[in-house]
This record gives structure tokens, sequence and C-alpha cells, in this order.
């Protein structure tokens, strides 16, 4: 096959497999680094090198599981050859000013401030359960830990958003 | 049929995911079907927040890249000169020495469970509400607090496949950590020491359960047991 249409046939399995994920890639690392650009940077990296090297993957049912590994690498790679030094309240402002601009209502902005203010331990088991609708099992397996530390994790990350958010919530008679 | 506490632990880890034990007791038990459709709402506020619109939040930051805030540091040779150093004492450590904990897999578990809640590690004065106490043991114990000295810290932890109270209490060297393992039997204490990590502690037969205890070296434990003997006593 020439070159070309070795290169056409990549492409369009690319754009078929790869690209659908490119949004939910972003929302995962603008949560990850709390940095609209940092995800962007992230999430360009990780697209080139899921196209660099597309043949890699062979079962295409596990492309997510496979995207994930790459994004979660690129984003350890990126805080390992930058030293970000500005102050967490800065970063949430960025962080905040640009979801801000997404003009959503007022629980949702709330929710999101929870959110940004989560344990980074916390925040990340929950984004591979809600953006990427992986199980527990999954995110044990994409984050190298035991299931219960996950679940563990995941009901400590919910509790603190809803007291946050709906504080209520937690005071509902017992049985 | 599981009781309330741990059927709600259930709905708030993994919402969407909720075994048929768990349908059973939402459907006979007003108070969960309530709570679970509360969650069920902020659930899907969590939803909305995490999948917030790409296109703005990019052209946001489009617009403000002229003013980009991060300033980014080259990492010197010599940071990595120590990052190589440091990663080579802990393979060293974890080939040569490693945890002193043998292949016990309860064991392992409670040691791994001190790295899970770093949030727990912390020396102060201030002690946790009773209520916070009695939502976080559930049931599962009598816990008389007046014998247990100052509680700092009460969270309800997956561990070996069970919700267990995580509690903390200040010793005279800092933070203790102390696990009510209702299920896990042990017929005699395993004691596990830690001396490169700082660390020392003991897991203690109480009734048909154990307690795991781990504190920072050095923090008399014998006081300790004693106190879990007398302020602890099995519900379940």
């Amino acid at each position: 096959m020439p070159t070309s249409d070795v290169g056409d046939v990549r492409r369009l399995r690319f754009e078929r497999l790869v690209a659908p994920w490119r949004d939910d890639l972003y929302r995962y690392a603008f949560w990850l680094s709390r940095d609209p650009d940092l995800a962007e940077d992230i999430v360009q990296e990780a697209m080139l090198r899921a196209f660099r090297s597309l043949e890699s993957l062979k079962d295409e049912g596990s492309v997510k599981a496979w995207l994930l590994t790459i994004a979660r690498r690129e984003h350890a790679r990126v805080y390992e050859r930058k030293r970000l030094e500005t102050q967490d309240i800065d970063e949430l402002s960025a962080a905040e000013a640009a979801l801000i601009a997404t003009g959503d209502d007022t629980d949702v902005d709330d929710m999101r401030q929870a959110i940004l203010q989560l344990d980074d331990d916390y925040r990340e088991p929950l984004l591979l359960q809600v953006i990427f609708g992986l199980t527990t099992e999954e995110i044990a397996a994409a984050m190298d830990m035991k299931q219960g530390a996950v679940l563990t994790r995941l009901h400590r990350a919910r509790k603190k958003l809803i007291e946050q958010v709906r504080p209520g919530l937690s005071v509902v008679a017992d049985k | 049929m599981l009781d309330c506490k741990t059927v709600r632990d259930r709905i708030e880890a993994d919402p969407a995911h909720l075994d048929q034990d768990c349908a059973e007791h939402i459907a006979g038990c007003a108070a969960c079907a309530a709570y679970s459709d509360r969650v069920r709402n902020a659930e899907w506020l969590i939803h909305e927040a995490l999948r917030f619109d790409v296109t703005a939040v990019k052209r946001h930051a489009a617009r403000k890249s002229a003013v980009r805030w991060t300033i980014v540091r080259r990492r010197t040779v010599w940071s990595g000169v120590a990052a190589m150093l440091v990663a080579g004492a802990a393979l060293w450590y974890g080939v040569n020495v490693g945890p002193a904990v043998g292949t016990d897999p309860l064991l392992a578990e409670v040691i791994d469970h001190w790295y899970e809640e770093p949030g727990s590690w912390v020396r102060t004065d201030v002690q946790i509400s009773p209520a916070s106490l009695v939502e976080v043991v559930n049931g599962r114990a009598e816990i008389d607090i007046g014998r247990l000295g100052l509680l700092s810290y009460a969270q309800s932890c997956f561990v070996r496949g069970e919700w267990v109270p995580h509690l903390v209490m200040q010793g005279e060297r800092g933070p203790v950590m102390l696990l009510l393992l209702p299920h896990e039997r042990v017929d005699e204490p395993q004691t596990l020491t830690l001396p490169d990590e700082g660390l020392s502690g003991v897991i203690v037969p109480l009734g048909e359960g154990s307690i795991a205890v781990i504190a920072e070296d050095g923090e008399p434990l014998a006081p300790i047991r004693a106190q879990l003997d007398a302020a602890v006593e099995w519900s379940i």
C-alpha cells in the first residue's frame, strides 16, 4: 500500500476511535490540572502520542483505557517537566474564571467550586467514574490502587461535595 | 439485611451500580429511599459540573492567553540527580528492607490504609463530636468515648470488603490510628514495626474481631491497648 494511503488509513482510524474522546480528555486534564491552558497542552500532547502509536492499539474496545493511560502519563510528564510556582489560589481563580464563562446555573457553579477544592486523590477517581464511566475495578486498574481504596475515595469525595453543596442531605433520619 | 449506614456508604461510593441487597433495602426503607433520591439529585449536579462546555472554556482561555499566569521553571540538573537518588534509595529500600509486614494480607492492608488517609495524621486538640463518632461506628460497637482520650478523626473506610470505623486518637507522641475490625479475627496480637518509616503498631484481638493500632515509633502502645479493652465492645 502506498505511504499516503497508509497515512490516510491511520488518520481515518484515529478520527473514528480517538477524536470522539477529545472533549472528555480535555475535561479530565482540566480537572486534574485545574488550568485550562495546561489542559490543552496535555490533550494536544496526548493526542499526538496516540496518533503516533495508534498501531499499538490492537483491541479497539479498550481505546478508552488506552487513551486514559496516555493522558495520565502526559499529565505526570507535564508536572515533571514544569514546576508551577503559582499559588493555589491563582490556579483556582484561572479555573473558576474559565468555568464561569460557561454560563451555567448557580448550583452547578457551587458544585464546581467544591470539586476544585477536593484533594487531588479524591477528585481523580471521581473524574474517571463520572466523565469516562469507568467501574471501580477499572479505576483501580487505571490508578494502580486497590478497589477498596477507590471505593473509600469515591465515598469520601461525594460526602465532601454533598456536605458542601447540599448540607441538609446528611441529616435524613435513619430507619 | 444491610443497615442504613452501609447502604448510604455504598450509594455515595457508586450510586450508579448498586447491588441487589442495596436495592432491596432501599425498596423497604423510606429514609434510605429519600436519601438515595437526594444523592441522585446531587449526582446530577456533579455530572453537570464535571461535564462542562469545552468550547466555552477554551474560548475563554484563548482570550486570556495574552495574560497567561503560569510561570514555568526548568527543572535543574541537580533536582534531576536528587530525584534519581531518591528513586534509587526507594528501590534499594523496597528490595532490601521493605515494610516489616511480611506477607500477612491484613497487616499489609492496615499499613496501606495508613498511607491512604494523610488527612488524619494531624496533631490537634480538637475533639470530634459524639454524633460523628456514632455515625461512623454505626452500631458496630459500643464505645465509651471518655476512656479513649481525645479522638480527633472518625471516618468510614472500606477495608477488606467491609466499611469499618477509622478513628484517630491523640497519643503522647502524636496521632494514633485505630481501625476497628469487627470481622477480622486474630488469635493473638500481631505486632508490626516499621522503624525506617517511624511507625509501629499492633493488631489486637477483641472478642470476635480485632483492632489495628498504628502510631509513631516510640508511642507507648500498652496503655492504648488497655484503653481500647476498656472502651470498646462489639455490638454485632
